[in-house]
Formats: structure tokens, sequence, C-alpha cells
């Protein structure tokens, strides 16, 4: 009996003690297979889906986060002298924004970008999927380098000098300083150069940066910026003569998706998702009540409007104003001038609900024919070529009904260029904030307006986030003034 | 000869005297103990001798019976040949005088129920059966006189048992002398002597906080007396028949250290649970939640998946929701590291343990509860009646504007900025509020059970449903069915023992549109005149009138919105185990659960509300979650006896695999309501995600026990997770635990007062590894969104390849007492737990592409407090009306004790070292950090806001920030008490529960006072009206126009200030239940058992030292708080 017990318990702790042997030593046990929704970053560029849908993600950061997101169209055009918000954004408004501030985000948004961008640079040159071609590759490639040259260009543009981000490894980059504004400049030349050379010349889609025009639009404007006068001047006429592009004769075609000035455009599909939705058209959740169709008798309250200086510089009879510019009802506004709202876009939409009409769909205009014809103008202007210069501004005052220029000098044509600009491209992306900055003009024309309170010569530069100087541990420095 | 004791456990054959006494002695205690004090020789009964003298051992016995109301039976001349006993002037305990005079050879003792002591010298060894067995038969009672149906009565040391039958009545084959152990379920076992063969009445007494009831551990049970660790034990008295839709709003108030709150009053919504406080930043708060041995989610919101559209019902559904709160036996709530340890990665918040009732051993016996309620809103803010109203509006329109250079700038109201004092009619009269949230509701419930079985195989099955009506508009209910079914075996030589228990329990919820939590406008605040039917029966939306959307609100289309959630869960548990050993067991528990849940949300074109521009097309959005885990434990046990020393050990692993799947469909605008349940209709989009977790343990644990007296306990566990990489999978857990039962040393003995004291203390560590899976590997996810037609990929996050437990070290120190033979039983409790190497969001520049990510940081957050557990029966038990009184009391102060570089971390604005931990609910942050309001400034009606942050302006700076902190909304101090009275077939149970944080007073929506929305009545006669006056409420503002120097501080500072946040405690009369049992002789005609008839009311009402508007423990300006619902229902049992 005693044996038969005995023997029992030995065979017992066998088991168990293998049993406990097994389960301390089973690290296999642990492993465990990935989400259904996600892949290993490790591996992905195998696969040309993965690629694609990396694609996507860039256009798409391209859009949000270098274009529409985090507003240089609302923000900045209070910050300069062509907006005016009803309520909210007072700080740009009044140009008060401090390095605590909740609208620099496009600070963290832009490097965003960058790291989407950086990290289809790492990987699509080795990338071995078998059905990605030679074109394909140079195509997302010359993409990439877009996306990451112009959210480098709104930073330098904005910032001043930056850290010049380059890799994906957050270790690395953590406490990089600022670059001075020249190699970020050399850069953006580069990497824009680059892509002109890697992209197709023929453009399929629009709205997609997949053609060699883009970076030669975008070159074009910043060869202006840095007074590179003839290389601006060479750069957009590449672009205007490449026979792809025509200014639309009917102003009201002008926001629509089938226009054919369009260089590049944030666009929208057919089927709109959650993602685009949230994309706001340029002052399409803004608009008073009465302009917009979606919700007769009710609207929000974050509207911003023309300021009056904007409403009088149009010209009479200048179609513009009378096709871009809509008169609100509401009587909600103390200042007359603040009733007029931008209305270059049409169907508007709080979440753009509704689709719109056939042949009646817009996108967000980035990049116009209009704008690279006025650079071009500029450049001439500079380079003395009057009558050049003169006959680009005429191209544009004329599809506006206007008359032919009167401007005659170096000077003047300058001038009048100038505020072609202004009442041609409002509302479109902070571009007036970029040329009042970029011809030196920001000090004269912001300091005599008598509501812009913390106006100073320095505020031609954001501030640097604190949280980011503090987590850099000092690494990043101040612009002066803030 | 030898005695033969008749209570102890295990019959030691020493002849040692002293011992002997001893027993002899804790024979006593435990017979008073179980008996009522009265016709038992207490521990207070003394005898007082006048003079040193010395007498014989009869003379002794005789003493003692002059002095106390005790008999001596035994043989003449007995003790006629025994020393005679020295006796000392003074006074000596009775106990200690009998053991004094009986100091040699062995006798017998029996103690019968009428104060008599029969002694007779021990039969010799096997003559024990020489005494002719006959049957005894009995009666069984509760003190209530009520008979007690299916009580086991089994003859000790022999294989016999029977059960009692409908009216208590029993019989059973045993001899004069036997013991009879007398067991019930809920009351306290009683062990009776046969002492002659006439019919013995028996009542046994409800065993609550008592000290030898069982509390379930991990892996085991203890009892109070005994353990090393901290923890609570919750019976089901407390929680059955509570009208609760979740198990834990019954624990609320119930259990010290556990504290349970409710920001969202949304019916089925989980309650933010928290054991000691908030140990960790971001891995997580969560108890683990263990039934029968489940392991639960441990995200209790983590069901409704993909739930895209229900962002008005934020907080998920409590996964608790499908288990019946009725079934449950008892919940342990384990805290300190001796119970906590032994769970290793996952004990760092405490350990809940909840057990369903089990299968009794007897006659089969059906149990049947109903019981229905009525609901309605607990606290409803009272609002202006349209008079009142168009006078404030009137008053708002004669003030007008402030501006720099006039205060009072009258506007003129027209049909566009006053369509009420214009256009509509001046007399209709709406209450709104309470036609939004105070409709009568009804409430449901059914259960049924049916227990018996024999000692070898017994079952316990039940079945009930149950349905709660919430109070707001379009009757949203929760639906509970519930079934189990419990089979126990065990063989003939109770070697193999077999358990099985399954859980099937579906919850289906249909949401109020109007749910709390959401952004959509809601009526309540409606002005009074305003009318949802136009002339023509149409619905009226104000259309074209007035500018401010959602300020008069038409719920009406919300009436054809389907918001409706089902959860399935099914928990299966297994377990087997095989004494193959003299005390080793070894065992194997599996246990399988599954919460599958689907939503839908569908919107359809009659839900269309043009006032609500998010939602301007039908939509339906369907989502499924499905939560499984597997968990296989074997375990080996073994328990010894040496010398003095019992010795439990124990050895097991865990292979635990849980996965979480979830999808999600959204369909669009699909051109006919029909189509939107066709995934593919309009336009439709899909998501899906899945994530699965592994675990891999072992662990041991040895208890030894020495004398009874001093108690040591150790745990060790080896945890591996796959949530980490695969450096930092396994870490090592353990803790010890020491007691010191100090009233079993001599020199404690002979207290009168004090019969029971135990000191303990444990230290140990556990860990926290909540912090999602795959932290570790570098992912490319789908942000669930498509651009021009196309998915995304997008490396999500950083990812920390060296990501590793966070660790909690805990000490407890405890010191439990009771007086007055336990009548007074009190348990303190002094705790510090410190967790270090915490989870945290470590800080990275923009520039990076990051802005943070997962990883370790030698910081430290400490919980130390005290927690104080009090039972008193306040009437001695002979008095025919009893009174019980339970309390507990926490304390906990909650710190950030260290972390170096915080400015530069993520939690720069939310933290401070030194102070508490923000609330793990954004939504309360945000009254932790409101803005500082220092009166309406009489000059111009102004709310005055401080400049928090000393930047020279009052903006946005000066919230949410950490120099706004004014303190911590989660409790610091909390607690209940619960008192029981009974008389005859009487019950009344009251429960008072009291906690103290930072709650919200404001019960508006929308902005300012005086814009076209409603207030609520104490704006009446409390407004500025013009300068110089001294106001509680500001100037009142029409929301036409304004300057915004002025409109700021009126709406959106003025109403996330210091003015509307209420700082200090609450008192809830959570609960009163008063239940009259019928009288037996009434049931026994009709061959019921027992019956019981209640009536039950939950929050009956809230005391708060300042004058709220609304529940304090809710936040949303609308919401309602917990109902007040009155419950009654009858139970049967035959």
């Amino acid at each position: 009996m005693k044996n038969i017990i005995n023997s029992q318990f030995k065979m017992w702790s066998l088991v168990l003690a293998l049993l406990m042997t097994t389960i301390s030593c089973n690290e296999e046990y642990l492993d465990i297979p990935l989400p259904s929704n996600a892949l290993a970053a490790e591996g992905a560029f195998s696969s040309i889906g993965a690629i694609d849908q990396m694609m996507s993600q860039l256009h798409f950061d391209f859009a949000d986060k270098v274009v529409a997101r985090y507003s240089m169209n609302r923000q900045f055009e209070p910050y300069g002298d062509n907006g005016y918000n009803a309520r909210n954004l007072n700080l740009y408004l009044t140009n008060t924004l401090t390095p605590i501030d909740e609208g620099l985000y496009s600070w963290s948004a832009l490097y965003r970008a960058v790291f989407s961008a950086n990290f289809l640079l790492e990987g699509l040159p080795e990338a071995d999927a078998p059905e990605l071609d030679e074109a394909t590759r140079n195509e997302y490639i010359a993409a990439a380098k877009v996306v990451r040259a112009y959210a480098y260009y709104q930073l330098v543009r904005l910032y001043g000098d930056v850290p010049l981000v380059l890799s994906t490894y957050a270790k690395d980059n953590q406490f990089l300083p600022r670059s001075p504004k020249a190699d970020v400049y050399a850069l953006i030349e580069a990497d824009l150069l680059e892509a002109v050379t890697k992209s197709p010349s023929t453009p399929s889609q629009a709205y997609y940066i997949n053609n060699k025009y883009i970076p030669q639009a975008i070159l074009a404007d910043v060869y202006l910026t840095q007074e590179k006068w003839s290389e601006a001047e060479a750069m957009a006429d590449a672009v205007i003569t490449s026979g792809h592009y025509l200014l639309d004769d009917n102003i009201d075609e002008v926001f629509l998706r089938s226009s054919t000035a369009t260089i590049m455009a944030t666009g929208y599909s057919a089927v709109y998702s959650e993602a685009e939705k949230n994309l706001a058209y340029p002052g399409a959740d803004q608009c008073p009540a009465d302009l917009n169709p979606l919700f007769q008798g009710f609207f929000e309250d974050t509207m911003f409007a023309l300021t009056e200086g904007l409403l009088n510089s149009f010209e009479p009879g200048d179609l513009r104003k009378e096709k871009w510019v809509a008169f609100s009802n509401v009587n909600d506004y103390s200042v007359p001038a603040e009733r007029y709202f931008a209305s270059k876009y049409k169907f508007f939409g709080y979440y753009r609900a509704f689709d719109p009409a056939p042949g009646k769909e817009e996108d967000n205009k980035f990049i116009r024919l209009a704008e690279v014809i006025l650079i071009r103008a500029e450049a001439r202007a500079h380079l003395n070529d009057l009558g050049g210069a003169a006959d680009d501004l005429d191209a544009i005052r004329n599809r506006a009904n206007l008359d032919d220029t009167t401007a005659s000098t170096q000077g003047e044509l300058l001038d009048a260029i100038l505020h072609e600009r202004r009442v041609e491209l409002f509302f479109e992306n902070g571009k007036r904030w970029y040329d009042l900055v970029r011809t030196g003009t920001a000090d004269d024309v912001l300091k005599v307006l008598p509501y812009k309170t913390g106006w100073t010569a320095d505020k031609v530069l954001m501030p640097i986030p604190k949280d980011e100087i503090d987590k850099s541990g000092n690494a990043l420095t101040q612009n002066p003034g803030y | 000869m030898e005695f033969k004791l008749t209570k102890v456990i295990s019959t030691h054959r020493k002849k040692n005297l002293q011992w002997l006494m001893r027993a002899f002695l804790f024979l006593f205690c435990t017979t008073v103990f179980s008996f009522s004090s009265s016709d038992v020789f207490s521990q207070h009964a003394k005898i007082n001798i006048e003079t040193d003298r010395t007498i014989s051992v009869d003379e002794v016995f005789k003493l003692i019976k002059e002095q106390t109301d005790y008999r001596f039976i035994y043989t003449q001349g007995m003790f006629k040949d025994f020393p005679k006993v020295e006796l000392k002037k003074g006074t000596i305990r009775a106990n200690k005088l009998l053991a004094l005079s009986l100091s040699a050879d062995d006798f017998e003792f029996k103690v019968s129920k009428n104060k008599t002591i029969l002694i007779f010298e021990a039969p010799k060894k096997n003559s024990v059966r020489s005494i002719p067995q006959q049957q005894i038969s009995g009666k069984i009672n509760d003190v209530n006189g009520q008979p007690l149906p299916g009580a086991t009565i089994q003859l000790k040391g022999a294989n016999k048992a029977s059960s009692s039958d409908f009216n208590g009545n029993f019989t059973i084959a045993a001899s004069i002398g036997d013991i009879l152990v007398i067991s019930y379920i809920g009351f306290t076992t009683q062990e009776i002597v046969v002492a002659d063969d006439k019919e013995l009445r028996i009542v046994l007494k409800e065993s609550i906080g008592t000290l030898d009831e069982v509390q379930i551990i991990a892996y085991g049970t203890t009892t109070k007396r005994k353990s090393t660790g901290t923890i609570s034990t919750v019976k089901a008295e407390a929680i059955n028949q509570r009208p609760v839709d979740n198990i834990m709003q019954a624990l609320q108030g119930q259990v010290a250290g556990l504290s349970i709150s409710s920001s969202n009053a949304g019916l089925g919504s989980p309650p933010q649970i928290l054991i000691r406080g908030i140990n960790s930043i971001t891995s997580g708060t969560n108890p683990l939640i263990i039934i029968d041995g489940v392991i639960m989610n441990e995200n209790p919101g983590g069901l409704l998946g993909g739930r895209s559209a229900s962002n008005n019902y934020q907080d998920g559904l409590s996964v608790l929701n499908s288990l019946n709160p009725n079934d449950i036996k008892s919940v342990d709530v384990l805290k300190d590291a001796d119970a906590t340890a032994i769970y290793g990665s996952r004990g760092t918040n405490g350990v809940i343990l909840i057990t369903t009732k089990g299968a009794r051993i007897g006659e089969t016996r059906v149990t049947l509860n109903v019981s229905t309620g009525i609901s309605r809103a607990a606290t409803v803010t009272e609002r202006l009646n349209t008079s009142q109203y168009l006078e404030v509006r009137q008053d708002a329109f004669a003030m007008g504007n402030v501006t720099a250079t006039s205060v009072i700038n009258p506007i003129t109201p027209d049909n566009f900025n006053a369509p009420d004092l214009t256009l509509w009619d001046q007399n209709a009269y709406t209450d709104y509020t309470r036609l939004e949230v105070d409709n009568p509701a009804p409430s449901y419930n059914a259960d049924f059970s049916l227990s018996g079985g024999t000692k070898e195989n017994n079952f316990i099955t039940s079945v009930s449903y149950a349905k709660k009506y919430d109070t707001y508009i379009f009757d949203p209910y929760q639906e509970r069915y519930n079934m189990r079914f419990q089979y126990n075996h065990s063989s003939k030589n109770d070697k193999l023992k077999l358990s099985i228990n399954s859980i099937m329990g579906i919850d289906n919820q249909k949401f109020s549109t109007l749910s709390v939590g959401g952004t959509t406008a809601v009526s309540s605040v409606n002005a009074p005149n305003f009318e949802w039917y136009k002339d023509d029966g149409s619905y009226n939306y104000g259309e074209g009138q007035g500018y401010i959307s959602g300020s008069y609100y038409n719920s009406l289309p919300n009436g054809n919105i389907d918001r409706f959630s089902k959860t399935y869960n099914t928990m299966l548990s297994g377990q087997l185990s095989y004494k193959f050993y003299k005390g080793l067991t070894g065992k194997i528990q599996v246990n399988y659960g599954s919460q599958r849940n689907s939503y839908k949300h569908i919107y359809p074109t009659p839900a269309i509300n043009v006032q609500n521009i998010y939602q301007t097309v039908p939509e339906a959005n369907f989502s499924t979650a499905h939560f499984q885990s597997l968990n296989i434990e074997p375990q080996l046990t073994y328990e010894a006896n040496v010398s003095k020393a019992s010795i439990t050990a124990l050895v097991g692993a865990t292979f635990l695999n849980d996965s979480n799947k979830s999808t999600g469909n959204r369909v669009l605008d699909p051109g006919d309501d029909n189509l939107l349940f066709n995934y593919s209709a309009g336009t439709s989009t899909a998501t899906s995600s899945s994530s699965e977790n592994k675990f891999n343990s072992i662990f041991a644990r040895l208890g030894i026990e020495w004398d009874d007296k001093y108690i040591a306990n150790f745990t060790f566990r080896r945890d591996g997770s796959s949530r980490f990489g695969p450096s930092n999978r396994y870490a090592n857990f353990g803790s010890v635990g020491l007691a010191w039962i100090f009233t079993q040393e001599s020199w404690l003995e002979d207290s009168n007062l004090l019969s029971f004291g135990k000191l303990r203390g444990s230290i140990g560590n556990t860990g926290n590894n909540n912090i999602g899976n795959y932290g570790y590997l570098s992912l490319l996810d789908s942000p669930y969104q498509q651009y021009q037609g196309n998915a995304q990929l997008n490396p999500g996050s950083y990812a920390n390849a060296d990501v590793q437990w966070e660790e909690t070290n805990k000490l407890d120190l405890g010191l439990s007492l009771g007086f007055l033979n336990d009548r007074f039983l009190l348990n303190t409790t002094y705790y510090r737990s410190l967790s270090s190497n915490l989870l945290v969001q470590l800080p990275l520049t923009s520039q990076t592409g990051f802005s943070s990510y997962t990883g370790n940081f030698d910081g430290e957050v400490q919980n130390a407090g005290v927690e104080f557990e009090l039972t008193t029966n306040n009437l001695s038990a002979n008095n025919p009306v009893g009174w019980k009184t339970t309390f507990n009391f926490t304390h906990n102060k909650n710190q950030l004790k260290k972390y170096d570089g915080l400015e530069e971390s993520p939690y720069a604005n939310t933290m401070e070292v030194g102070r508490a931990l923000p609330s793990t609910n954004s939504r309360l942050r945000f009254l932790e950090m409101p803005y500082h309001f220092e009166g309406i400034n009489p000059d111009n009606g102004i709310p005055i806001i401080k400049d928090a942050n000393e930047d020279g302006r009052v903006d946005y700076y000066d919230y949410f920030n950490n120099s706004a902190w004014i303190g911590s909304s989660t409790p610091s101090t909390w607690g209940g008490m619960t008192n029981t009275v009974s008389y005859k077939g009487f019950t009344l149970d009251i429960f008072l529960q009291f906690s103290n944080g930072i709650f919200s007073k404001w019960n508006f929506w929308g902005r300012s006072i005086g814009e076209l929305y409603n207030v609520s009545t104490d704006v009446i006669d409390n407004y500025w009206k013009q300068p110089g006056d001294v106001t509680k409420y500001p100037r009142l503002y029409t929301g036409v126009t304004g300057d915004n120097t002025y409109i700021a501080p009126l709406d959106n500072y003025y109403s996330n200030s210091t003015a509307n946040v209420y700082k200090g405690y609450y008192i809830r009369l959570k609960n009163v239940r008063l239940a009259y049992n019928l009288p037996t002789s009434f049931l026994s005609k009709l061959h019921i058992g027992n019956a019981q008839i209640y009536v039950s009311g939950e929050n009956l009402g809230v005391y708060t030292p300042e004058k709220l508007y609304k529940d304090p423990e809710t936040f949303w300006p609308l919401s309602t708080g917990a109902l007040r619902t009155i419950t009654t229902g009858i139970q049967v049992s035959f």
C-alpha cells in the first residue's frame, strides 16, 4: 500500500515538475500575432499595397498638415491685413501670439509632414516590392521630396532658422538645433530640383503631386522669395509655356475641379471620407447663416470676414469683388466691413455633408496658374522686362474685367503686381502674409492698422513653441521679440 | 483515562494539563460565539471570592452555581478524591476557576443549551458507540423564529447527514453525547451536544461580520481571523435585492479602500473603480476583476469596439451589466501586497474576486424572487416658468450691451434676435426639464433558482430577467437575461472533486438619444414658451428665427433614432482536483470568458433635425466587439501539520490568452432608409481591429501557522507578458505577510474586554502592465480614414523596445480587535504604496515627428492612507430587537512623489510634484483646473476672473493649467454606514454613503444667463441690475452682440469657473430597505418554507453643506444623476 502511494506521489511530482519546467522556459508561448489593422514597419516596403497606402498618407499629410488643417488660411489672413475675425483668433488679429499659444500647432504639424516624407525617402530607394517599377519609384520619391520641400518652405518662412531633420530616427533628431535659413533653402531647392527631374511631364490628376510642373511652380515661388529673379522667371515660364494650363475665361469656374488653371489642389474624390470632411475649405465652416445653404436660420459664430482695407482695395468693376466676395445680411456686425465674406468656394458645408451637383465639384486650390503668371510678372519687373511684366499683369486684370495696368515704371509695376496678388489671392493659404514679409512691407503696412495692438517688426517671424524649446533641453532658441 | 474534547479540530492525546485547560477555555469561547451569551457560561461570568480559603471541587461548583446561572450535572462523589483548591481573595473568571479546580484525569464535558454542563468520566476508548442510537428530532429557526428549510445537520465524526424540511424540522439517528453540526448558508454554523432525546430547538444566527467567515483569496480561502493580508468581504445580504443595474453600484460605500464613482449617469455605463487611489499615470487604474476564476476584460468600458457614432455614450458599457446581482454570494476585495502579489503584474490596482452562490446539499429547494419598481430623476433643476423667463429676457434686453464707454446699452428685441419675445406665444408653457429627464420609469426583476443534491452530487441553477427603464424621454432601458448553472461532484472517498460553473447573460441597452455626455443640444433648457409643434401639427424647429443653434431644441425627431447595444456574456469555468496523497492535492482550473457586443446606431430620414447641423443625412453605424479570454491554471497544494505548525503550500502556473476583435461599418446616405442596413449601400466605410495578449506565470505560496497564534505567508510570482519586448518580458513579484493573534497569548486570555486581537503586516511588490498591446513593436497602422479613395498607412507611434513593467511596492500594517465576545469588531489598516519605474509618455520634440512615446520613467507615485472598518451588535443578543451597525471609512492621500523634469514632460500642465494626480477621467480634470472666480464686479456686473498664471491677461491659459489647480476630484475620503434593525419578522436596513471631492454644480447649458435658454429659478432676484449691485449672479447678456472683453468672462470663463464648482463632501441616503418575513405558522399551511416581502428605496436623498441644484456625482449640466428608485418585491422559497 505504502509503495503504491509513494509511486503515485512520485509520478505526480514528476508530472508537475515537468510542467513547471516547461512553463518557465516556454518563451514562445508569449509570441502573439500582429493586430489585423496594422503592418510591421519592418518589411513594409516589400509590398506595393503598403507603399501605395503610405503614399496616400503622404498626400493626406500634405493636404492636412501643410495646407489646410492648421490653417495657413484662417489664421494668417487676420495676422496680415486681409481678414478680420468676428469673435475668436484674437491673438492673430492683434499679433499678440506668445510662445505658449495654441495656434503654434503649425510647427508640429509641419514636422509631422516632414516625418512622413522622410519615412518614404528612407524606404523607397531600397523598396523591393516586385511591382514597383523605376518610373513609379521616381514619381513617389519626387512626391515625397515636394512634400518635404514645401513643409520646410512653410517652416523657414514662418520661423526663420529651423532644425533640418532628414531622417526618422527620433533619438537622433530630438535635440537638433536650428539650421541657418540658407541651409534650409538649399535643401528646399535641391529637393524640388530632384523632384522636377524625377516627375512625369504629363499631369494626369491635377490634385496629385505627380508631375514636374508642381515642383517647378513651387520653385518659382521659392526663388522669388529669395529674390533670385532670373531663376524665378525661368521656372514660372516653364510652367506657363508647358501648354498644359490655361486661365479660365469665366471667373466663376476658377475654383471648380474642372478649371484648366489648376496646377495643384488638395482635392476630394467623389466619395469623400471622414478625414476629408475634416479638411475644411478655406472659410467654409466660417460662413454666416444666410450664405450657407445647409443651415438656413442657424450659424456658428466663429466666422471671419474681409477687412475694410481689402474691401476697399478692389478697383471699381473688378469681377472678383462681385464674384468672390459675399455680403451677409446677418445683422450681428457692428462694422459694415465685417459683413463681407470670402466666397471663392461656392459649395459651403460644415462637414460637406451633401454632394455637389455634377460639374460643380470644387477642390481646395493650392497653386493656380494666375499666381505663377504673377510670379513671372514680378520676376520680369525686377529683371527690368517691364513690357513682359505688364503683359502678365494685364492677363490677370483683363480676366477680371479690368483695363490694362497704368503702371509704367519698375516701382509702379512692382506695387501694381503686389496689389494684384492681394486681390487675386486673398483668403488663399495666407499668401498675402508671405507677400508682406517677403517684400519687407509688413512693418509699414501693419503698424498703421489701429487694431494691431501687438505689432512689432519682430513679428514677421512666429515664436518657437515654448514646449519645443523645453523638450529640446534648450537646443532650440527663441526668435527675437518673444 | 482521557478527555474527549468537543471542539478541537485534531485530537491530541497529550495529557498536558495546561493545554487541556486552554482547550477547555477555547471550547467556552467558541461556544459562546455560536450560542447566545445569555444561556452559556460566558467569559464575563465572574466569581467573587470574599476571603482567601481552600475549598473542595464540589464547593467550587456550588460557588459557580451560586454566582452564575450555570448548573453542573455529574455523578455524586466523582470529585471526592480531588485535591482542594486554594483561592485568593478577589474576582476570578469562572473559566479560570474551573481550570484551577479540575487538575487531573480525564473527564468529558458537554455543554448543553440550557446552561447546563454535564461532566462525566470519559468512556473507555472504542466504547463511544456503546451508547445506543436513537432518532433525535429537532426544529431549526432563525432568530426571528422563521424556520430554516434545507439546513444541513451532520453528525460530527461520522459520515451521516440530514437536512431540515420545509418547516425546519429534521430527524437524525444519534446517541446521547454525540455532536450535531448544523449549518446553513449565511448563518453561523452551530454545534449541539445531544443531551437527551427531547426535541431540539435550534436557533441559527446570521453570520455577518464574524471572524470565521470564509474569505476568498487568490487560489484559496482564509478567514478574517487568520488572514495576513488586507481583504474586505461583502456578503450577499448587502448586494442582493438592491435595485442596481451593475453590481459595482451596490459596492459603493460598502468597502474600505474601494471608491466607486460614476461621472456619467447613463444607464449601463461603467462606474470608475479605484482601490486605494490612482497608482499610475498612464497604465490604467482598473482593478483586476475575476468572477469565479474568469478574468474580466480589464477595460470595463471596453465594449462598443468601433463606436464611431456613439460619442454620446463615450464611456462604453460595463462588462458587469450582464451579471445578476442576486447570484452573487460574496465579493472579496484584495488590497495589500500579501493578497495581491500572487497576481503579479496585474495586482497593483487591487483585485476584486466575485463568487457566485454555490449549491446546497439537501432536499431540492426552489427560490423565487419577484420585484418591481419605479424610478424618478433624483434631482431635477427647477427652471423658470414662462412669465419669469420672459421677464428675465426683457431685463436682458433692457440691460443690453456692456461697452467700454457705457455699461447699460438697451437693445430692442426683434423677430431675429428674440423670437421668444416677439414671435412666440407669450402664454405657452412647457416644463422641458421634466419632459426630458423626469419620466416615471418602471423596472422589473424576476429570478428563480433551484438547488439541491447530495454531498457527492449537487447543483444550483438560476434564471433571471431584469428590465430597467431610464427616466429620459423616449424610454431608454437596460434589459438583462441571465442563466447560471453550477454542478459539483465529489467522489465517495472525497479524493476527486469536480466543479463546473457556467454563467450566460445577455445585456440589452436601448440608448436614449439624449443620453448624457454628448454635445448635441438638449431640450431641458428650451425657452419655456418654445413649442415643439406648429399650428399645423408639424415639428417646429424655429427655422429662420434667431441665430443661436441649439438654444431651443426640438427633440421629437430623436425618437426615431435607434441606438441599441446587445452584449452576450459567457463565462465557463471548470475545476478538477484530486487528492492523491495525504495533504497533497493537484488541481487544474480552466476558465473561459467571452463578451460579444454588437451595437447599432440607425439615424433614418425621420430623425433628421434641421437644428442638428452635424447630422444632415441618414446614416447607420454598426459595430461589433468580441473579447475572449482563456485561462488555464494547474496547481498543486500541500497541507500538513507538524508539531504546532500547520503548513499550506501552493505552486501553480497560469497560461492566459486573451484577444479583442472589433469591426465597424458605416452606411451614409444610401438613398432609401431601408438600405441603411445594407453595408454596401450609399457611402460605406468599414473598420476593423484586433489584438492579442498572452500571459504566462508560475506562482507559489507558503503559509505557516504556529499554534494558531503566529501566521506567516509568503508569495512569489514570475510573470511573462507579450506586451513587452522580448528582452523585458519576465519579471518577479513577491510578498511577505505576518500576523500575530495576540489574544491567543496566555497573558491576554483573561481579558474580559478584548476577545480578539490581531496585529498584521505585509510588504511586497506588484506590477502594472496596462499599456495596451504591441507597444514595443514598430507598427504601421491605418488611421481608419481614406483620402481620395485610398487607405493610409502610418507609423502611428514611436516604438520603444525597452518598455517594461511599472512596479508598485506596497506596505500594510493592520490591527484587528474584537471586544465583548466579538460583539464589536474593529479593523484598522495603514497602507502605503509606492509606484516606480512609471509607465509614462516620455517627451519628444515635434521635429522627430512625434510628441511623445511610451516608456518607463524614474518617477514615483504614492498612495498612503488609513482604512477603518467597524461592525457592532449594539444590543445584546437576548434583546428581542436586533441592531447591528457596520461602518467603514477610508482616507487616502495620493501624491506624485517624484518626477524630475516634469516641466519638459507632457504632464507639465496637469501635474505637479507633491500634488495628487489629476483625475483619470479627462472630463473631470476640468473641475480640477477651473477659472478662478473672484466675485461679480459691482460696477458692470461682469464676473471677475483671476489671472491665475499671472501673465498679465485673463485667457485660456488661466484655465486647465497647473496654476489653476484647486484640488483633486478623485475622493480622498469616503465610506459608508449600514444600520440593520430587526424585530420579530421585520428587518430594516438603512445605508448611508459618503465621499468628498470636487463636483460640478453647473446646471445650465449654452452661454450666459439672459440668452435664449432657460435657467434655474434661483437666478431670479440674484442677478446684477445696475452699477453698485452686489450679487450672486452676473449681469444678463442677451447673446446678441457685445464686446469680447466682456462676453468671454460672462459665458465661457464664468461657466467654467470656481463659481460653478463644488468642493466638499456629500452624504447620500443610498438605500433603505424594509423586509417582513411572513410567519411560519401561516406559511406551513401553504407548504411554503419561507416568504419575505420587502420594499426598498435607492438614492433617497443627498446632503451637501452647500445647496446644489444637481446631483453632486454627475458632471454633465443637464444630467439627473443617480435615479431614485423604489422597489417592492417578494421572495419565496419552498
